[in-house]
């Protein structure tokens, strides 16, 4: 699949609670957004994959706002995995020379539940709803506190770790225009806030937010009759876990083994052997601060229980060695679950190209998209895109 | 016919204690409160799991309650599944008065006796409401005792008096939550002291009030004292003090009460309400417990809000639901029965791993239907944990002993005290009531 793909346009709209605008309206600024930034008319997508969780079934609800009648539409879900699944799937069609132009789209309109987060884990309907149904800070609190008591990270510290990360993707959000949350913190702020579920406060917590996202593929062939400076699909990978640690009393929650496989198989694609080194920019699922720690050591960059360690010494930072969520990431530029992985390739595509403003990294020529749908305890299907400069 | 005789006793107290000075009736000592999740039901299981051990050989199960979650349908049957007793078992429930513990008594040992049972567990559980600020609401208490009877054993059951009365001494109609009495001089002096005292002089007769211990559960502690006192009874302590009076738990508990101390001797239990019943019993050695009383009577304090709040007497506004929540399925219920309330999980013929939720292709090898049904120990360790402060839920994942992995809700914890490693057991309670469905599932409890 290297350099097969090439993506030519892409559309994202701010982030946030955007209580005034529905899941059409963040569709249709999304995606005419990338249909301007590749030069194309809505007319020219031949197929379309459509990510979202819960805002909208068949693909006729991502047709509807567009008007894009009568032509395939695949709707996806794999939880906050689901964009980068539906790029992953569209580009599979181009790559088999099925379509030239195609449309993936990722949207979630969340603010309108009244429920104040995404909802819990597990959720199917008609169970027997005994089961305990986790919120995602709890969740994420579990494999925070076995990480700890592995490593022998004792209260104080381990809280402190987490808030120098929150602290930087604060730091990076700041300096982006779309992002949910634009305000530094500073790491007193992050320790004193209320805790949430225990390690994690409210700054170890992205926000629930509406928004939506676009990406328009082609061929790598063609990809330059829409643009001089296309991005290339260096590699992919997705990973579904099976529950294991909830059903196996031998696995633990230190390192969450689907991100690290979806991780491996995307590197194998994209030929690359040392991920801190190789890669100019990381873009992955912050959801909570503890999430990306463990994150750090299962992409592989920095080696296992010497993630506290690289935080901080900043290796992470914009002016690190391997720069993590330079746009904000999950935690200041929002979580709107369909839409989270396109936008993680959106803050790669454009500095690729050069084109990310204050926030542009002097040399940035691969970059990794990162996102994981699912929880600690139940396993998760973990997406991850690697991109290159055409 | 055959003797019938106490194998094994079990008793559950509710963790909770709610100091009488803060209710507004007032009064002395503590009563015990069941949490928010607790109920009738729940308590029961506690009881009769404390009272089995890992025994599970039982014919007859009998429920004794006044407060079942349900009127129409079986809580023994529940109670029968949560207790993993064999499918022959049958499932009695009997409510309807503060009698119904020492008449189950009396049904179960007619059934040994006339061998038609070889084993019989009795249960009696109770968590009665009366008004707030009322006299009652200070007296009551929370709690269950349960009682494992047999053809064989160190206490024979050698008589029983029913004398029942009509007369409106404790009342709760259908569809009211309160219990409702009246004038206390009027039920004290002609339901209690009248029924009661004259029961005992008739079952006493000639012989010496030296030869009993007489344990007699009246509400109303001082004219328990007063009827013991009259015909020159040795009563043994009741329990109002640190638990109040626990409807028709009562007589069992001080029963069992007694069998923690005692391993000799004769004892006339005494059960008042519309009457009286009377059993007569003899103690031939120490007859084995569970954890006991003794050190559990005591226990952590509430105050009078969250109890009014757990027992739902405060309304309560309705939570925002998150997308695609539904209400619990009744066909999903019943097809996972057994790994919900039996806690069976699943253990591969091929690899001998245990796993649950149960499984038809094996987590560990793969192999497929190749699983024996297997009920998982309740004792267990923290594998970790996460406390929600905005829900205020506390989870758990659980490694339990001999294998097998939990994932589930904590309760009656403080979550600012758990550790990785903590000795945790999982004890039944009640998750939610939605659409009129008493959904019920294991938690873990701090051991």
């Amino acid at each position: 699949m290297r350099d097969r793909v090439a993506i030519v346009g892409m559309g994202c709209t701010a982030f946030g609670e955007h209580y005034g605008r529905s899941v059409e309206d963040l569709i249709v600024e999304a995606c005419y957004e990338a249909f301007e930034d590749a030069g194309i008319e809505p007319r020219d997508v031949q197929a379309a994959w459509w990510a979202t969780m819960d805002s909208g079934e068949l693909g006729r609800s991502l047709a509807y706002p567009l008007k894009l009648r009568h032509i395939p539409i695949t709707r996806v879900e794999n939880r906050c995995a689901s964009s980068l699944d539906a790029l992953r799937n569209a580009a599979f069609a181009v790559a088999a020379g099925e379509y030239d132009l195609v449309l993936v789209c990722g949207a979630e309109k969340l603010k309108d539940s009244g429920f104040p987060g995404v909802g819990f884990d597990p959720r199917a309907p008609y169970t027997a709803r005994v089961d305990v149904e986790m919120s995602p800070p709890a969740a994420f609190a579990q494999a925070a506190v076995r990480y700890f008591h592995r490593y022998g990270i004792d209260l104080e510290r381990g809280r402190e770790i987490l808030a120098r990360i929150a602290v930087k993707n604060h730091r990076n959000g700041a300096r982006n225009p779309k992002a949910h949350l634009r305000r530094e913190i500073t790491l007193e702020e992050a320790l004193r806030a209320p805790i949430v579920a225990w390690p994690l406060g409210l700054y170890d917590c992205c926000p629930v937010s509406d928004g939506a996202a676009a990406a328009i593929v082609t061929t790598a062939e063609r990809a330059r009759q829409f643009r001089p400076d296309p991005v290339l699909i260096k590699g992919m990978g997705l990973c579904c876990g099976a529950y294991d640690p909830r059903v196996r009393d031998d696995r633990d929650l230190w390192t969450l083994e689907e991100n690290a496989i979806a991780a491996r198989m995307a590197y194998r694609q994209a030929g690359i052997r040392d991920p801190r080194r190789e890669l100019d920019l990381a873009i992955v699922h912050d959801c909570f601060t503890i999430h990306e720690l463990i994150i750090y050591e299962d992409l592989g960059f920095s080696p296992r229980g010497q993630a506290p360690r690289d935080v901080e010494a900043g290796a992470f930072e914009v002016e690190g060695e391997l720069p993590v969520n330079t746009d904000g990431g999950l935690k200041c530029f929002g979580h709107p679950i369909g839409a989270s992985g396109l936008r993680m390739v959106y803050e790669v595509y454009k500095q690729l190209q050069g084109r990310a403003g204050e926030r542009q990294l002097r040399k940035a020529d691969l970059g990794l998209a990162h996102c994981a749908g699912g929880t600690p305890i139940l396993s998760f299907a973990s997406a991850v895109v690697i991109l290159g400069r055409g | 016919m055959g003797g019938a005789f106490i194998e094994a006793w079990g008793a559950y107290l509710p963790r909770w204690r709610l100091d009488r000075r803060e209710l507004p009736a007032g009064g002395r000592g503590r009563r015990a409160v069941a949490a928010a999740d607790e109920d009738s039901l729940t308590m029961a299981a506690e009881a009769a799991l404390d009272c089995l051990g890992e025994e599970r050989e039982v014919d007859l199960l009998v429920l004794a309650t006044t407060t079942s979650p349900y009127a129409e349908k079986s809580a023994a049957t529940l109670l029968a599944w949560a207790l993993d007793l064999p499918e022959r078992v049958v499932t009695l429930d009997l409510g309807g008065s503060l009698r119904a513990g020492t008449l189950a008594l009396r049904v179960a040992a007619a059934s040994i006796q006339a061998g038609h049972a070889r084993r019989a567990l009795v249960v009696a559980s109770d968590c009665r409401l009366a008004p707030p600020g009322s006299s009652l609401e200070a007296l009551f208490g929370d709690g269950a005792a349960a009682l494992l009877l047999a053809e064989e054993g160190r206490a024979e059951l050698r008589a029983f008096r029913t004398v029942p009365d009509e007369i409106l001494d404790f009342w709760r109609p259908e569809g009211e939550r309160f219990v409702r009495t009246w004038e206390d001089r009027f039920v004290e002096r002609e339901g209690m002291l009248r029924t009661v005292g004259r029961a005992l002089e008739e079952v006493m007769g000639k012989r010496r009030p030296e030869e009993f211990t007489a344990l007699i559960s009246v509400p109303s502690p001082r004219r328990a004292r007063e009827l013991a006192g009259r015909l020159g009874l040795q009563g043994a302590p009741a329990l109002w003090e640190e638990v109040g009076y626990t409807g028709c738990a009562d007589p069992l508990l001080l029963f069992c009460h007694h069998l923690e101390e005692a391993a000799e001797g004769r004892v006339l239990l005494a059960a008042y309400g519309g009457g009286v019943d009377l059993v007569e019993v003899e103690l031939r050695g120490r007859v084995p417990g569970g954890q006991g009383l003794r050190g559990r009577l005591d226990g952590q304090p509430v105050d009078y809000l969250t109890y009014l709040r757990w027992r739902g007497l405060i309304p309560r506004e309705d939570p925002p639901r998150p997308f695609g929540v539904t209400d619990p399925s009744a066909s999903t219920i019943w097809r996972e029965r057994d790994r919900i309330l039996r806690l069976r999980g699943s253990r591969c013929r091929a690899c001998g791993h245990l796993q649950y939720p149960p499984q038809r292709v094996c987590a560990f090898c793969g192999r497929r239907d190749e699983m024996e049904s297997v009920r998982l120990r309740r004792e267990g360790t923290l594998f970790t944990f996460s406390h929600d402060s905005l829900s205020g839920a506390t989870t758990a994942v659980v490694d339990l002993e001999g294998g097998g992995r939990f994932l589930g809700a904590m309760s009656d914890c403080d979550p600012r005290r758990l550790s990785v490693g903590m000795k945790v057991r999982l004890g039944l309670r009640k998750v939610m009531v939605a659409r009129g469905i008493h959904n019920y599932y294991w938690k873990a409890i701090p051991r």
